[in-house]
C-alpha cells in the first residue's frame, strides 16, 4: 500500500494497493458493476510504473475541476484517463477489471481507514508488499508487449533494437498526454 | 476534506503559481511562455506555461492560447511518433495554459559549437589534431542537424523557430539531438514555408557562430542527401535561393 499527494492539485491523493493470486475476482466484478465501490479496480498488466497511476490520476482530478468529467465518477474517470482511448467501453474492457484476472490495482482517491478495511474483506487474495517499491520501480506484472500493443507503440518510435525502459515509459505516458487533443 | 462528488466542483483548483512547489526552478521566459522546472512524481519536468496577455480581449487571449498549445503538443507528438526525438509530453492542461513535458539533460548545440571554436582556437596550448578533431565534431553535429530537419520537414512539420538553441544534446552526446519547442510550429506542405524554416536557421547561425558558411553549407547537404525525398529536399533549397534575395516575408500586395 502507497499513498502519493496529487501534487498540482492540493487536497487531493491517491492510495495504490497490488492484489495477486485472487480467488474471487467474478464476485468482485458483480459488486463492481452495481456502481457501488469507491475505489478503482486497474488492469495491472499494461502500468509500468506508480508514476503512470499518478499522471492519469491527476488528469483525472483535473477533468473533476473542470466539471467536465467524461465518465460517471473519479474512478472511473482514471481507468478513462489510463487508455489512449477515447471509447469509454474499450478502455474500461483494457484498463479495468476483467473476470479471468488474477492481479489487480486497486485505487483510492483520498481513501480512509473504513474503506481499506472494506476493500480487505472484499478481496480474497494477497496483497504485495510494495513498502520498498518507489515510484518508478517497475510493476512486478508488466507486460511490456500487451502495453505496446494497447497504446500503438511502434518500432519507429522506440528507434527499433532500444531496448531501453525509459523510452518504452516516455512513449506511454505521452500517448496519455496526447489523448483526445489530437 | 476535499469533495469527491461531481457537483459543487468550483473549489478544486490546480495550483495557481508553479513555484509553490518544492525543487522548483524558473528557468527561462521568453515573451510568450514561461518555463519551470519541476519534480513532477519523481519524473525530471519542464513546465511551459503561457501567460495572459492583459492587453488582449480576455476570451480572444484564451482562444489564442489554446489554439498554439494544441498546435504545440500535436506537432511534439507527430514528431515522437515518427522516431524524432523531441520531449515526452506528460501532462496537457489546456484551461492553465500549461504543458508539462520531460526535462532533457544536455547542453544547447549552441554550447557545443561554441565548445568546439574554442577548442580550435587555443592554437599554442592544442596540436594541429585537436584543433582538426575540434573541426570535424562541428562537422558532425551539422551533418545530424541537416538530416533530422530533413526528416521532420518530411513530415510536413514546419518548425517555425529553428536556432540552435532549440536545440539540445541528450546526454552532451553528439549523435543525439533533441528538438524542443515548438511553439511557432505548423503543419504545411509547402516548399515556401519549409525554404522559410531553412532560411531562419541560416539567419540565426550567421548571427551566433563563427565560420556558419562552412556550418551551414553541411546542414544543406546532410538535408539534400539524407531527405526521404530528395525531388521535394531538391526544390526547398531552390527556393531557399528565392527567399535569400527577398527575405522571409513575402511581398504583400495590397
Amino acid at each position: 500500500m502507497k499513498t502519493y499527494p496529487i501534487v498540482l492539485y492540493p487536497g487531493y491523493e491517491i492510495t495504490i494497493l497490488l492484489y495477486k493470486d485472487v480467488l474471487n475476482t467474478k464476485d468482485i466484478m458483480t459488486e463492481l458493476l452495481k456502481g457501488q465501490l469507491e475505489w478503482a479496480i486497474i488492469n495491472c498488466k499494461p502500468i509500468i510504473n506508480h508514476q503512470q497511476l499518478l499522471l492519469a490520476a491527476t488528469k483525472a482530478v483535473a477533468t473533476l475541476a473542470t466539471g467536465k468529467l467524461t465518465t460517471n465518477n473519479i474512478h472511473t474517470e482514471l481507468i478513462f484517463r489510463l487508455s489512449p482511448n477515447t471509447n469509454i467501453r474499450e478502455s474500461l474492457k483494457n484498463f479495468g477489471l476483467q473476470n479471468e484476472d488474477k492481479e489487480f490495482y486497486i485505487v483510492l482517491f483520498n481513501g480512509k481507514q473504513e474503506k481499506f478495511d472494506q476493500i480487505k474483506s472484499m478481496v480474497q487474495g494477497e496483497q504485495i508488499d510494495q513498502s520498498s517499491h518507489s515510484l518508478d520501480t517497475l510493476n512486478p506484472f508488466f507486460d511490456k508487449e500487451l502495453s505496446r500493443k494497447l497504446y500503438g507503440i511502434n518500432d519507429k518510435e522506440l528507434k527499433a533494437t532500444n531496448e531501453d525502459i525509459d523510452l518504452l515509459k516516455n512513449s506511454i505516458f505521452n500517448t496519455m498526454a496526447i489523448k483526445g487533443l489530437l | 476534506m476535499t469533495t469527491l462528488a461531481t457537483t459543487n466542483n468550483n473549489e478544486i483548483k490546480s495550483i495557481e503559481n508553479i513555484t509553490s512547489l518544492p525543487n522548483s526552478v524558473l528557468l527561462s521566459q521568453g515573451a510568450e511562455a514561461k518555463t519551470y522546472k519541476i519534480d513532477l512524481y519523481g519524473i525530471k519536468c519542464i513546465v511551459k506555461e503561457r501567460f495572459v496577455k492583459a492587453y488582449r480581449h480576455p476570451t480572444l487571449d484564451q482562444k489564442i492560447s489554446g489554439k498554439r498549445i494544441l498546435q504545440e503538443v500535436r506537432s511534439l507528438n507527430k514528431c515522437k511518433k515518427n522516431g524524432i526525438d523531441v520531449p515526452a509530453l506528460l501532462l496537457v492542461d489546456v484551461p492553465s495554459n500549461r504543458i508539462y513535458m520531460e526535462y532533457i539533460d544536455g547542453i544547447t548545440v549552441k554550447q557545443y559549437l561554441y565548445n568546439c571554436f574554442d577548442q580550435s582556437k587555443e592554437t599554442s596550448t592544442t596540436t594541429t589534431q585537436t584543433q582538426t578533431e575540434a573541426h570535424q565534431q562541428q562537422i558532425d553535429i551539422c551533418a545530424e542537424i541537416g538530416k533530422q530537419i530533413a526528416r521532420i520537414h518530411d513530415l510536413n512539420i514546419v518548425h517555425g523557430d529553428l536556432t540552435t538553441s532549440n536545440m539540445l544534446l541528450r546526454n552532451n552526446s553528439k549523435s543525439n539531438i533533441v528538438f524542443i519547442d515548438f511553439g511557432l510550429s505548423y503543419t504545411s506542405t509547402m516548399t515556401e514555408d519549409k525554404a522559410v524554416d531553412m532560411y531562419v536557421l541560416e539567419r540565426a547561425f550567421i548571427s551566433t557562430h563563427p565560420n556558419s558558411e562552412l556550418l551551414f553549407k553541411e546542414i544543406l547537404d546532410s538535408y539534400q542527401k539524407n531527405s526521404p525525398s530528395p525531388k521535394v529536399a531538391k526544390a526547398i533549397l531552390d527556393k531557399l535561393d528565392q527567399v535569400r534575395l527577398r527575405g522571409r516575408k513575402k511581398l504583400a500586395f495590397g
